[in-house]
């Protein structure tokens, strides 16, 4: 802060003083609800939003690679093993659908 | 986290070191396996002898139709010798795939053969190559294959107070063609398997084969039946099919025995494969 003709006059913390503990006001706590109308759940990211979308989206695309196999789901982590049981365990099944082609 | 106390020598004369050795002292190579299991206390050895500076052991030498190489030459020194990769490229390529470069520079062939990682490198190409190893003790030498020497897992036919001096490795025929492939465990750098391949053609069929195995079972080996199988004249994927014939795999968390077993059929055929391309390929030297 600068007086008038321009004098600094918070040059040390004894001057520009900070708020300390008791000076902090009563904070009530409450919560808002506005379900978000993009998605069947209403439900909204917090903290690093961005991410949380891509463990599913890899998921999703890996089980779509193997859904002509009838592979429906796949529980992280996906280990090539995990992978390799998946693909040798639909051999010996009939295929719902044809390489290819989408369900 | 800190090892035990020890002593340490790092002795002038090979002999010195042997009688050290033989009054059951632990011989120090290149550490990076020693060091690390001492630091996690997997060992405790009272008294370490540092074969490390003893330069006489410490050459590749070309004599009577074979390699010769020190037991403390680096895998850096066998990846990049001239000599190594002319006369006998599939160690060259398999020292230059060991671990990361810290481990290449530090680590050597006589100390992985001696410690005999069932997941390390070296063992898969020295049993393909059918090596020799000169073991040699404070009052003895002696010779031991490769076929002999790796017994199970941490297990050689290394008796106490003896050390691996040398590793000795024919010299290929310009006709061979080689290849060592694995399945990288991606933390360490070592084999969930590794298959190395020393091939001959006649005709464009294989007609002689040795194949090395590492990382599959609880020590390298020669998968035999594949060799033969190759050799009667089978097809690529169907001799590699019984690379782990007569072998009881290992499980662990990088891979079930039943994955691991798959790995080591699809890594012989495509190992054998490429061994196959490197036939036809002039020799460089």
């Amino acid at each position: 802060m600068y007086d008038d003709s321009g004098q600094l006059v918070t040059g040390e913390m004894t001057d520009y003083v900070l708020p300390r503990a008791h000076m902090m006001p009563w904070i009530e706590s409450d919560h808002t609800t506005t379900p978000t109308p993009v998605n069947p759940m209403g439900v909204k990211g917090v903290g690093e939003a961005g991410t949380i979308g891509c463990s599913p989206a890899m998921v999703n695309s890996v089980v779509d690679a193997l859904s002509p196999l009838g592979v429906r789901h796949i529980d992280m982590p996906m280990t090539p093993e995990k992978i390799w049981r998946l693909i040798k365990g639909a051999s010996s099944h009939q295929p719902v659908a044809r390489m290819g082609e989408r369900l | 986290m800190i090892s035990q106390a020890f002593e340490y020598t790092a002795p002038k004369t090979l002999d010195e070191a042997l009688e050290l050795l033989a009054e059951g002292a632990k011989p120090l190579s290149g550490g990076m396996s020693l060091i690390p299991m001492m630091k996690l206390r997997l060992a405790a050895p009272d008294h370490l002898v540092d074969l490390g500076r003893l330069k006489d052991l410490n050459y590749i030498r070309e004599e009577g139709g074979s390699l010769h190489i020190g037991a403390t030459t680096t895998h850096q020194e066998v990846a990049g010798s001239a000599l190594v990769r002319a006369k006998c490229p599939l160690l060259a390529q398999t020292a230059a795939g060991v671990g990361d470069p810290q481990v290449r520079n530090r680590g050597t062939i006589g100390g992985s053969a001696a410690h005999a990682d069932p997941s390390a490198d070296y063992p898969a190409a020295l049993e393909a190559l059918e090596a020799t190893f000169v073991l040699k003790g404070a009052k003895s030498e002696r010779t031991v294959a490769a076929a002999d020497f790796f017994l199970d897992t941490f297990m050689t036919a290394l008796e106490p107070g003896e050390i691996v001096r040398e590793v000795i490795v024919p010299i290929e025929d310009s006709g061979t063609g080689t290849y060592y492939e694995k399945v990288v465990q991606k933390a360490s750098g070592f084999a969930v398997v590794g298959i190395a391949i020393r091939i001959k053609k006649a005709s464009g069929k294989i007609s002689w084969a040795r194949v090395g195995v590492t990382g599959l079972s609880n020590h390298a080996y020669r998968a035999t039946a594949v060799e033969r199988a190759l050799e009667g004249g089978a097809e690529v994927q169907h001799a590699a099919a019984m690379v782990a014939q007569g072998v009881d795999a290992n499980s662990d968390l990088h891979a079930s025995a039943e994955y691991r077993t798959h790995l080591a059929v699809v890594h012989t055929a495509r190992a054998l494969m490429a061994a196959m391309s490197r036939c036809e390929q002039p020799r460089t030297s």
